[in-house]
């Protein structure tokens, strides 16, 4: 098996594995980062979204062998030190999540784009957000969540 | 009065009483469920725990699962409120021991969470008050507790629950303990954070999924190709040289792939070539299935309601008014594929699951290892959504095959299509109804429901193993014999009164795998009795909301939904241009529900949901977050599942694979949902499903309001509208 070297929440860690496998399994399996969830495996429901040099990347369908050395890869574990980024204190702040599984996913699909975006208007998180499937049904609050958690990241640039 | 007799004595007791554990009270959540009622406590084993630290931390574990519906919540609030704790102490955490009816049926709190939960709040506070009133040696009618704290305000004193949590575990433990008075309540009634949020958000929070055990090995199932379809011949050797892969073998379930990582068993998979026997299954096929169902629409039908005289007031009108409404099947599509861990060893085992029903799945493990149920440790975990799904164990039956066959921990993993090809669906069903109007109001009112019973498919397949034999024999001889059926929930139980009225079922059989769904018989029902009365009322000219306020008791709890939902949404007012409504109430799970949806409909046919208000009765409230949110909740799965969605069967094949196919509700989509929340004392409804059952008729009822047309088939489509 191949060796990878891989930067994961600012650590490097190394795999040794099939060149095909997904990122989304490598860090499940391997490195036992389990906040990014299976939900697809084809790119539809945004689950296992995370950054890739800050921006959102599906992991199903990301293939280790397909990252650049370089690469720096941010998952929910490393958004933040304490769970205090903007967009997971917003998530808490309006009672976002409800059987959660779907919401890692959201938050990074959410910070990459505020990352771009800070001052968005409800059309654009709808684009922005549309990737993102939630059965329970928590878009409303996920909404409120984003536009709170802007007003944060613009008070502090 | 035996029962209850024993109830009171065995059902709460003192765990340990080492000095420094603080105050442990285990008490016995049973369930009860409107098939089997209550359950019987033959020997007490507590399944909940209420433990009072000497640091004042209060810890709380709680026997329902949760699966986002708050119960982490809800339920620490009813013991927080009665044992006047501070909230901010709690901590919440998951017990696994279960019984025969697990989480489902929205009965958290309406079961027997409401009187449960706060009666053992109220015994620990008691308790509390008790060793504090010795310690100061005064009568403790004098002590008052108030934010986990005692007073005793003639000397001034006051100590903290921690402080006297040893001393009160030295009390015996009351039989009973006085309630609040409602009005007294400062934590019931108000909207309270979740206590998971934290976990849900910094991707911590424990699914079964994430479990790791070192050792640890993966395994999928390649099941039958076709319902009923047996194992006849596979390239197992080829598999088995695959990279990565330990073995494959056949089980009862079908064959089962393992190896080292979820991609290795993934990539063999795809090698995997089965041969599988077709069984020639009952009405497989979508086609089939619905032919069998019209026919059996035209045909004699059971009387399980009736009222004035139906039949003859049928042959005398000369303005009988007919209609035929299709509900598909439905899948569940929670985010969290089925999966489970699994650690059997010689005499013990050890299942990490989400599920709806974890003592059945214990039984179940039970049966294929032969391992005592006493040795089978069930750890419930977080669910990624349930909807009635995960009360079906199935894909921990095939964790448990692996890990007796590779003597291994093994967590088993379903993919997407898997969980879409081999789940329980709502069934699909046919409503005729027939009714006229006379002065103006109903004078007539037929329903005939056709449609196989969920529950008679799966009582004694996937739930026998929790029954005793002769139970086993009664449930399935019920529905056999048809004394027992389900298809009539929300047809017969219609809250209108109506002078002239009949309903009829017709279950019938398949071997299509069905099962419960968020609201099951409900949201069938509730799409015909809405979408009819509405049909009716455009017949009579007569205002839909008018004509089902004649029907009720303007007293009553439903004509109060009904009235503020038509008042605070704008019912007949004048809307945004272009803009059209549709109202829908349905009762169901003891809560009552309006709904009035605002639609438009594109140049490409396609309805658009700009806003549903939403007006709830579900009585008492417990935490009003909580309704808000399995209100939209319920109807944004409504919406998806009358507009979106629909499961289809080809020979013996779910045809709809993957979040493409089976298409689901996304934020772009997602209507404006504004809920209201009556409040009252009345005994407390369920809330998990009563939001979903309204959302399809309010929808059908604004697309005729729009475009002229009754569409009586789900989902609407854009081929529907066309002209």
């Amino acid at each position: 098996m191949p060796k990878f070297e891989i930067n994961v929440n600012k650590e490097k860690r190394s795999v040794n594995i099939d060149p095909s496998t997904p990122l989304l399994w490598v860090l499940r399996d391997e490195l036992n980062l389990t906040g990014t969830k299976f939900g697809c495996g084809r790119g539809l429901c945004g689950s296992c979204t995370i950054h890739v040099n800050g921006v959102e990347r599906r992991s199903c369908q990301t293939p280790i062998d397909s990252l650049e050395e370089d690469d720096q890869i941010t998952t929910i574990e490393g958004l933040s030190d304490s769970g205090d980024h903007p967009v997971q204190k917003a998530w808490v702040t309006h009672d976002v999540p409800q059987c959660g599984y779907c919401q890692s996913g959201q938050i990074m699909t959410a910070s990459a784009f505020l990352e771009r975006n800070n001052n968005p208007d409800d059309s654009d998180i709808d684009s922005a957000m549309k990737m993102n499937i939630c059965r329970c049904g928590t878009y409303q609050r996920i909404k409120k969540a984003i536009h709170t958690a802007s007003k944060e990241i613009r008070n502090e640039k | 009065m035996k029962n209850k007799k024993t109830f009171s004595r065995r059902d709460f007791l003192k765990v340990g009483s080492t000095v420094g554990s603080g105050l442990v009270i285990g008490f016995h959540f049973p369930f009860g469920n409107k098939l089997f009622g209550a359950e019987k406590q033959n020997s007490f084993k507590p399944n909940a725990f209420i433990q009072v630290l000497p640091n004042d931390k209060i810890l709380i574990s709680i026997i329902k699962a949760e699966m986002g519906q708050g119960v982490w919540t809800s339920l620490p609030m009813l013991i927080a409120e009665e044992m006047e704790a501070d909230w901010s102490k709690i901590e919440v955490s998951q017990s696994s021991e279960s019984s025969f009816f697990g989480t489902g049926g929205s009965s958290s709190i309406s079961g027997y969470g409401w009187k449960k939960m706060r009666q053992a709040g109220a015994i620990a506070k008691e308790m509390l008050v008790e060793a504090a009133s010795m310690k100061w040696k005064v009568s403790p009618v004098e002590c008052e507790a108030r934010s986990s704290v005692i007073y005793h305000k003639r000397s001034g004193k006051k100590i903290s629950f921690g402080a006297i949590s040893d001393s009160a575990a030295k009390l015996k433990v009351p039989k009973k303990a006085k309630l609040k008075d409602t009005k007294d309540f400062s934590i019931i009634g108000k909207d309270m954070l979740r206590t998971d949020s934290m976990a849900k958000v910094n991707g911590t929070a424990p699914y079964s999924m994430d479990k790791h055990i070192d050792g640890m090995v993966y395994a999928m199932y390649e099941r039958p190709s076709s319902f009923g379809a047996t194992y006849v011949s596979a390239n197992l050797d080829k598999v088995k040289k695959q990279p990565g892969i330990l073995d494959a073998f056949v089980t009862p379930r079908g064959v089962a792939v393992v190896g080292k990582n979820t991609w290795s068993v993934m990539q063999a998979r795809d090698q995997l070539k089965v041969k599988w026997k077709k069984k020639n299954p009952l009405n497989n096929d979508s086609n089939t299935y619905n032919e069998h169902m019209e026919k059996l629409i035209l045909g004699k039908a059971d009387s399980v309601r009736k009222e004035g005289n139906p039949n003859k007031v049928e042959k005398e009108t000369n303005n009988l008014f007919e209609a035929t409404y299709f509900l598909p099947f439905q899948a569940h599509a929670a985010m969290e594929p089925c999966n489970c861990v699994v650690d059997v060893r010689d005499n013990s085992c050890e299942i990490w699951a989400g599920t709806q029903n974890a003592k059945n799945a214990v039984d179940r493990a039970s049966e294929i290892t032969g391992i005592d149920k006493k040795n089978i440790k069930m750890h419930v975990t977080f669910l990624g959504g349930g909807f009635g799904r995960k009360a079906f164990n199935d894909f921990i039956d095939e964790g448990v095959y692996v890990s007796h066959k590779m003597k291994k921990p093994v967590k088993l993993i379903w993919t997407r299509e898997d969980d879409t090809r081999h789940g329980f669906n709502r069934p699909s069903s046919v409503h005729h109804l027939a009714g006229n109007i006379r002065d103006k109001k109903v004078n007539l009112w037929k329903h005939k429901i056709v449609s196989p019973d969920a529950a008679a498919q799966q009582m004694v397949y996937q739930y026998g193993a929790s029954l005793p034999g002769l139970a086993k024999g009664i449930m399935s001889l019920g529905f056999v014999k048809r004394k027992i059926s389900f298809i009539a929930e929300g047809a017969k139980t219609i809250k209108y009164d109506f002078p002239n009225m009949l309903i009829e079922t017709k279950p019938f059989e398949t071997d299509i795998p069905l099962g419960f769904w968020r609201a099951v018989y409900d949201s069938q029902n509730s799409f015909a009795n809405e979408c009819f009365i509405d049909e009716l009322a455009f017949h009579g000219k007569i205002d839909p909301v008018k004509l089902r306020l004649k029907h009720l008791d303007p007293s009553s709890r439903t004509s109060n939904v009904i009235k503020t939902a038509a008042k605070d949404f704008g019912w007949g007012q004048k809307l945004e241009d272009n803009h059209f409504q549709g109202f829908a109430y349905h009762h169901s799970f003891g809560t009552h529900v309006a709904e009035v949806a605002e639609i438009s409909i594109s140049n490409s046919n396609k309805v658009k949901v700009h806003k549903v208000g939403c007006v709830v009765d579900c009585g008492q409230t417990v935490n009003p977050m909580t309704i808000r949110a399995q209100m939209q909740g319920a109807i944004v799965y409504g919406i998806a599942a009358s507009l979106k969605s629909h499961i289809t069967v080809r020979e013996g094949r779910i045809s709809q694979s993957n979040y493409d196919d089976y298409k689901v509700l996304r934020m772009d989509e997602m209507p404006l949902i504004d809920v209201r929340v009556i409040e009252n004392n009345e005994s407390p409804g369920g809330v998990g499903e009563p939001g979903l059952p309204p959302i399809a008729p309010a929808l059908a009822n604004a697309v005729f309001a729009a475009t002229g047309k009754r569409v009586r088939k789900l989902p609407i489509m854009p081929e529907d509208l066309a002209a």
